[in-house]
């Protein structure tokens, strides 16, 4: 009887403290996405509204911009970080002393905070004086008057670059540890058989990875997705609104524009695509577990 | 003689094409390791260096100059003021994780070792709020804390990090409380011991590692936090990542004055998360892909 009860003692002091600082929020969050409210003109929640704010995002020309915005930002990000995690994953799985060195520090891009590597790209983009401006013009001479954040393609490409320095040292270091604990017997037998080194990694590594690409790439979306501080500290969503992302675009709604309620129900549509995109992942997750 | 030195020659020619075929891989390899931690290290080392550099020497890309410690005097005098961002930050963090830890290591163990009544959906359902984006809850934390008078405060940042750092610490901490035999209780238990006595001085130890890897964790993810400082400070308060921004003027960023806050700003997480290397890779992947 004593600890049937204390189980559940254990357990409360944890979901008090959830329910107030996440629960709650965001239930109220829900109620004020049904609502219309302008922190500039009035301090208490304005007329009830039912789905309107959601409507009126299908309607609002900038929420499908910022929707494109985010879809390439997404896109390209995640692909980018996969593709290059798993490079450096086999570059860095090799058991050498100078390689080890390198895993040991790879962690730390991952303490870093965002925030200030936003600053500093924007510090190395810079045309006059920046580091990266001057080594991308000296070695690749037609993009030396490149003015880095100021084109909206360029832009878009100087903060994809930027979200994967951040992501990447972590994802690499799941690759890293997934290759080191495969079987090495497996590629002895190709190496025997005269496998070449491409087709060892495209018909034995890289199934074997599947299921860490999965996870990887889930971690990775949804990170993406989250994104926040590289944006305000490196592009501020511009030029124009071409790194105006999705997440940047609520920010922008609620607390520059003190729209509240459309803020709300734009928040809640980012988190209905997150979830479909990560149940999307999760069941292929699943039924490849089946397969095995 | 001619066909004596052919046949010298012969081989050597076989052995050349070989070690050519070894050696350019081998090249290529190193050219790529040695391009991504330029990728990667570049960026830091470049503010580290910036941070020595006199204000004249900021707008060019000299590595030779006579370093100074003037940026790091500069930054806190009254004018800046890091001392009072720095404690700020120390502050929220050190409360948040204390808090964080206790109540995680408790659920953690509750979670781990009894039977509970939809345990499977309350740990998705803990995990789910991470899929959320935050912004969500910042919109009613700004309104309640307007209320309150909890806006710019450390004691309101505190509060919403907790919501961010509890899910993932019972993750982390069940997921090595999991591994550790449940017998060793049992022996325990038998022995006499009262519950939160096997908590403290069996299963905690046992746990470390897996304690570690969480605080670490969430120590990294409260100290570099700056959506919610954004939003929910603005003078007093502020932390450091929000801080940085102070030094955006109407004649343009004072870099070196940057790099330097910058630099004292990353180095507590840089040199956390090398202590503990090891166990943090070990327990995030195992975590992750288990």
């Amino acid at each position: 009887m004593k600890n049937r009860l204390f189980k559940y003692f254990l357990l409360i002091p944890a979901f008090i403290l959830l329910a107030l600082t996440t629960f709650y929020p965001l239930v109220r969050s829900f109620w004020i996405s049904l609502h219309e409210w302008d922190l500039k003109e009035t301090a208490e929640m304005g007329p009830f509204v039912g789905i309107n704010n959601y409507l009126s995002a299908f309607s609002d020309y900038q929420f499908w911009n910022t929707l494109k915005a985010t879809l390439i930002f997404t896109g390209s990000t995640v692909i980018a970080t996969i593709v290059l995690s798993i490079l450096v994953g086999l570059l860095l799985s090799k058991e050498k002393k100078h390689l080890s060195f390198i895993r040991a520090i790879l962690i730390i891009p991952f303490a870093v905070s965002p925030a200030l590597i936003g600053y500093s790209w924007r510090f190395m983009l810079n045309p006059d004086y920046g580091l990266f401006d001057q080594i991308i013009g000296f070695f690749i001479p037609a993009l030396s008057d490149v003015i880095w954040l100021s084109h909206e393609g360029t832009a878009m490409v100087a903060l994809v670059s930027v979200v994967v320095w951040i992501f990447m040292p972590f994802i690499s270091l799941m690759f890293i540890s997934a290759l080191m604990g495969m079987p090495k017997e497996v590629f002895e037998a190709a190496k025997v058989d005269g496998a070449s080194s491409f087709q060892t990694f495209f018909r034995i590594t890289l199934p074997m990875l599947q299921p860490i690409i999965l996870i990887a790439t889930i971690l990775t979306t949804m990170f993406t997705l989250k994104a926040f501080d590289p944006i305000v500290t490196l592009t501020q969503g511009g030029p124009g609104a071409s790194t105006s992302v999705l997440n940047f675009f609520i920010y922008k709604t609620g607390f520059q524009f003190f729209n509240l309620g459309y803020s709300a129900a734009l928040g809640y549509i980012l988190a209905g695509i997150t979830m479909v995109v990560v149940i999307v992942y999760m069941r292929r997750l699943v039924k490849g577990d089946q397969w095995n | 003689m001619n066909s004596q030195v052919n046949l010298e020659k012969q081989p050597k020619k076989a052995e050349n094409r070989i070690s050519i075929r070894k050696i350019f891989p081998s090249i290529l390899e190193n050219i790529s390791v040695l391009l991504i931690v330029l990728f990667l290290f570049v960026p830091l080392f470049w503010i580290f260096l910036t941070s020595f550099k006199p204000y004249e020497e900021v707008f060019t890309t000299s590595i030779f100059f006579q370093p100074t410690l003037e940026n790091y005097l500069a930054v806190f005098s009254s004018s800046f003021d890091l001392g009072k961002y720095y404690s700020n930050s120390t502050i929220v963090v050190v409360v948040t994780l204390i808090i964080t830890l206790v109540v995680s290591v408790l659920a953690s163990y509750s979670l781990s070792r009894f039977e509970i009544p939809g345990k499977q959906v309350i740990m998705f359902g803990i995990l789910a709020t991470q899929f959320i984006p935050l912004i969500i809850n910042v919109i009613p934390y700004f309104v309640m804390f307007r209320n309150l008078g909890l806006l710019d405060t450390t004691l309101g940042l505190i509060i919403v990090n907790l919501g961010h750092t509890i899910p993932y610490a019972i993750w982390l901490i069940k997921g090595f409380m999991d591994r550790i035999p449940i017998a060793i209780e049992e022996q325990a238990s038998i022995d006499g011991a009262s519950r939160l006595r096997i908590i403290w001085s069996i299963l905690l130890p046992l746990a470390k590692p897996g304690i570690i890897t969480a605080s670490v964790f969430c120590f990294v993810i409260i100290w570099n936090e700056f959506m919610f400082a954004l939003i929910l400070t603005n003078r007093e308060a502020v932390t450091l990542p929000v801080a940085l921004q102070f030094f955006i003027g109407e004649e343009g960023v004072i870099w070196n004055h940057m790099a330097a806050a910058g630099t004292l700003f990353v180095l507590p997480t840089v040199v956390f998360m090398l202590l503990v290397r090891k166990q943090f890779v070990q327990g995030m992947t195992s975590g992750s892909i288990k």
